[in-house]
């Protein structure tokens, strides 16, 4: 009977098991694939009440159903593969659709197509449809496997006359060697082309050249040609570059190089070899009264330039990086983002970088014949695994991650597991607990422990802005910028004499985010609680507490001295200042609980900081000495800075702010707004 | 003046104004039976030509502010305007999955069911000129192929006709090619070649993108949740929006 009894609930244990795990299975994923979302959308993995009932609603991944797998879609019209597009979509767009990846398909093998003088990297199918719009022989080389070195293979390929004989008349079009498909010809200086019959390439000839006998004549006009000035002949075929020295342009029909006629230029109206990195390109001449007119022709080399917004010129296609906050060192506030502006035909474009500082923008410089050539790009922001590095080299390894190492502060540790609030209490008050002992010259370590505490959370909703207002640079509305110098190290590095942490070289320190990730702080569901809480800081003390008798009498009579002092291994801790030797009292030291919160903020949207909009929040520590709770001061938040924050109520206090040591902001580029 | 002189002046004159009537009735005849008509099919040709180089003109932008899509219905509303999805995933950390593999393909394929109706009243208008001026025109059943080839638009509009008049009677034309040129190939190209980069590593670098094609202007908009907003133009007419949402990445990603 017991045996029975047993079987039976060992059936309904396993029965329990398997529905708990089974429901705990379907509440971990939720989603399901929805063939089309009511939105219009195919093959989604989503909450099922986004699916458009009309179609498949099944409650798993997309990539377990046979419509929605994804896989590699081809178009023999386009000659276009396209990656991660659904059965269903692929075959709605008359695609063909494989599993397979790209790589595996032969007419998804890219190759380098030969067009001309020009060359694209694409498939064979594509090749022969660009081919024959342009009524060219397919030239198709499988071999190439990278667009550089497709590019590399146009530009490397012989160029001169093509020159076809038919009878008395000669045509010449200036053109490869592929193209022009005829035998080849050497044509000396100061010799005349007597040749007849077929075709005939001559390398580096222009078709002007004197010797060919062609109608050609030379230098009849311009024109734009990859960006540079070219001339044209009379029948409109290809010379050098323009030059208003002709005849050093023409090179006694020869092809010359562009540096070999004349030296790169932004602008000119007497050299066509416009460089991009000056910011030069060719452009038609669109003046009144022949003001500003090219030499010869209606084609010069226009250097359009954009002004950013501190006044600094930049070139064409020149970009930097722009910040509307303070950036790096653990001092971006809450709500802040990177952004880059380029500049393209004389207007400035605006691109953010991903939000909640999940990119960070960075720049480089190319040097040339009038300066820095800035380019900057928004690239991730690789604070993840900066708490987990325990050495300085590790941690500023900038080939690994974007952090900083910075000076220890008394009870971080971020090695050891977050703790949660509540037992951060365990504070013994040394006068409250002095011992009944009376023992002579003892030394009593007073019940173990005085605890002080900060909780590191982060920023509440309440007050504070969303990342959402961060879009509004976008618009072109930001209040408080600045923008990235475009030159020398990156900004971030150049802070230092603005820290609110202090960097160290120290083998003891903390390693923390350069920039510091923006967190949802406000969803319950976020990452905040947890990045933040690794800052939290308990700085343990140990106070002795010495009895000392002048006799045994006195001692009776009460006549004892008592005396408490810091154990000597927690003496240099800073969290708590001593007031009165004689009755053990102590008092916060607010600077301790600003370093420590400066670590907190450094993490991420933590801790007592302002946000983008210069309100302060404090609602993210809490500080606490036994039962005691304990805020910052006026006082304090000069602390947190090291500079002069603005402080008041409604008060508008400038930042007289260094960027780096070419940049200075002035007085009104750059606020706080304390609301 | 002599009587005999002025009778042989007046025979004369007659002479004269026969040839001259026969000049003219002569001319009248070649003129209706061969002239005409083909004066006539320059004119109808001109007609159909111009009318569809309007109504494609004039759908292409419409078109490209809805990434090449008639009615679409999944977008993201910024500043007033919707940016049709053409990849998008819901999750974080993915790639996004393709909803329009081919955007030329599917511009084409707007682009005719929209200008279809438009090109045949193009044609019936051309025919009901000619039958107002007197003709007999026999036409056989239309058929348009619009294609958006690199630096043009070809419109190729299959119509048998036959026109007479009288007697006569000459075919106008089969197969009409109307070339319209339009940056609209390159535009697509790029837009193209965002899509895959999207695909594959969720971001793109528009300004080597504008160095390589500086005819082409990109402007990429960053929203919450990770929604990207592309505007691809060629700086006069078009401008091809679209939205993609690819490895998204929450606050705090990857702790």
């Amino acid at each position: 009977m017991k045996r029975g009894i047993n079987i039976s609930l060992s059936i309904l244990l396993i029965f329990v098991i398997v529905t708990t795990l089974s429901s705990a299975s379907t509440l971990s994923t939720p989603s399901s694939c929805c063939q089309k979302t009511t939105s219009g959308a195919f093959c989604i993995n989503t909450d099922a009440s986004q699916c458009d009932s009309a179609f498949s609603i099944v409650p798993t991944s997309c990539e377990s159903t046979s419509y929605c797998k994804l896989g590699t879609c081809y178009n023999s019209k386009e000659g276009i593969c396209m990656e991660n597009v659904p059965q269903t979509v692929c075959q709605q767009g008359n695609g063909t659709w494989s599993e397979k990846s790209p790589s595996e398909l032969p007419q998804c093998t890219l190759g380098c197509c030969i067009l001309g003088d020009q060359a694209a990297f694409v498939t064979l199918a594509r090749c022969k449809s660009f081919s024959t719009f342009y009524g060219l022989t397919n030239d198709f080389r499988a071999g190439v496997t990278s667009e550089t070195a497709c590019i590399a293979l146009a530009n490397s390929q012989d160029e001169g006359a093509c020159v076809k004989n038919e009878g008395d008349i000669k045509t010449c079009t200036f053109t490869t060697r592929g193209q022009c498909g005829g035998t080849n010809s050497v044509l000396a200086l100061n010799t005349s082309s007597d040749e007849t019959g077929g075709t005939r390439f001559y390398k580096d000839v222009l078709c002007s050249a004197e010797e060919l006998g062609t109608v050609n004549a030379r230098q009849t006009t311009t024109g734009c040609y990859q960006g540079k000035v070219y001339w044209y002949d009379s029948e409109g075929q290809r010379e050098n570059v323009y030059s208003s020295d002709k005849d050093t342009s023409w090179n006694g029909g020869r092809v010359a190089t562009p540096d070999q006629v004349c030296g790169k230029v932004g602008a000119s109206r007497n050299c066509g070899n416009c460089d991009y990195l000056l910011g030069g390109v060719c452009a038609q001449w669109s003046g009144v009264l022949g003001l500003g007119k090219p030499t010869y022709g209606n084609y010069f080399c226009k250097a359009t330039t954009c002004t950013d917004r501190e006044g600094n010129e930049r070139k064409n296609g020149e970009s930097w990086c722009v910040y509307d906050a303070e950036v790096g060192n653990g001092r971006d506030p809450a709500g802040s983002r990177h952004y880059r502006e380029i500049c393209v035909d004389g207007e400035i474009k605006v691109e953010a970088c991903e939000d909640f500082r999940n990119q960070i923008c960075v720049h480089s410089g190319i040097d040339t014949s009038e300066g820095e050539f800035s380019v900057a790009a928004c690239r991730v922001n690789r604070w993840q695994d900066c708490t987990s590095q325990t050495s300085k080299d590790n941690c500023e390894n900038t080939d690994q991650r974007d952090c900083m190492w910075v000076a220890a502060v008394d009870g971080i540790n971020f090695s050891a597991p977050a703790t949660s609030s509540n037992s951060s209490t365990a504070f013994t008050n040394p006068t409250a607990s002095s011992s009944s002992s009376s023992s002579t010259n003892t030394q009593t370590a007073i019940q173990g422990i005085s605890t002080l505490s900060t909780t590191a959370g982060a920023f509440s909703n309440s007050g504070s802005t969303t990342t959402g207002q961060a879009i509004a640079p976008i618009t072109g509305y930001a209040i408080n910028y600045h923008v990235g110098a475009g030159v020398g190290p990156w900004e971030q590095n150049s802070l230092n004499n603005n820290l609110r942490t202090n960097r160290t070289s120290n083998d003891t320190g903390l390693c923390v985010p350069v920039v510091s990730p923006g967190l949802d702080f406000w969803s319950s569901s976020g990452t905040a609680t947890s990045v933040c809480s690794q800052a939290t800081a308990e700085c343990d003390i140990r106070v002795t507490k010495t009895e000392k008798y002048s006799s045994v009498i006195t001692g009776a009579l009460g006549g004892k001295k008592i005396t408490y002092e810091i154990a000597s291994e927690d003496k240099n801790k800073t969290c708590l200042k001593m007031v009165d030797a004689s009755k053990g009292t102590f008092e916060v030291n607010p600077q301790w609980a600003t370093q420590a919160n400066a670590v907190c903020s450094s993490l991420g949207d933590c801790g007592a900081d302002y946000n983008l909009n210069g309100v302060f929040t404090d609602e993210g520590y809490e500080w606490r000495y036994g039962n005691q709770s304990y805020y910052f001061t006026n006082a304090d938040l000069g602390l947190l800075s090291g500079a002069s924050l603005g402080q008041g109520t409604g008060e508008v206090v400038a930042v007289d702010y260094v960027i780096n040591n070419k940049y200075k902001l002035g007085q009104d580029d750059y606020v706080y707004v304390k609301q | 003046m002599k009587k005999s002189e002025v009778l042989g002046s007046k025979k004369a004159q007659l002479t004269l104004f026969i040839i001259l009537g026969l000049i003219i009735v002569s001319a009248l005849i070649i003129f209706f039976l061969y002239v005409y008509p083909t004066f006539s099919n320059q004119s109808a040709q001109l007609s159909i030509e111009s009318c569809v180089k309007d109504a494609i003109s004039k759908e292409i932008p419409s078109l490209a502010l809805n990434a090449g899509m008639i009615n679409p219905t999944f977008s993201s509303m910024y500043l007033d305007e919707n940016y049709t999805f053409i990849c998008y995933t819901a999750e974080y950390y993915k790639p996004c999955v393709v909803q329009t593999p081919f955007l030329t393909t599917q511009f084409e394929k707007s682009l005719n069911t929209k200008v279809s109706q438009k090109v045949l009243d193009c044609y019936t208008k051309s025919v009901d000129r000619l039958r107002a001026e007197g003709y007999q025109v026999i036409t056989g059943s239309l058929k348009s192929d619009i294609s958006i080839q690199p630096t043009q638009i070809l419109a190729t509009i299959s119509s048998p006709t036959s026109v007479s008049s009288g007697e006569s009677s000459q075919t106008l034309g089969t197969n009409f090619e109307i070339k319209i040129p339009s940056d609209l190939f390159d535009v697509l190209s790029v837009s193209n070649s965002l899509l895959q980069f999207e695909t594959n590593y969720g971001d793109t670098d528009t300004s080597t993108l504008m160095l390589y094609y500086p005819n082409i202007a990109i402007d990429k908009v960053r929203r919450d949740d990770g929604i990207k907003l592309y505007t691809v133009g060629n700086k006069k007419d078009i401008e091809f929006k679209f939205a993609v949402r690819s490895y998204a990445w929450p606050p705090g990603y990857a702790v």
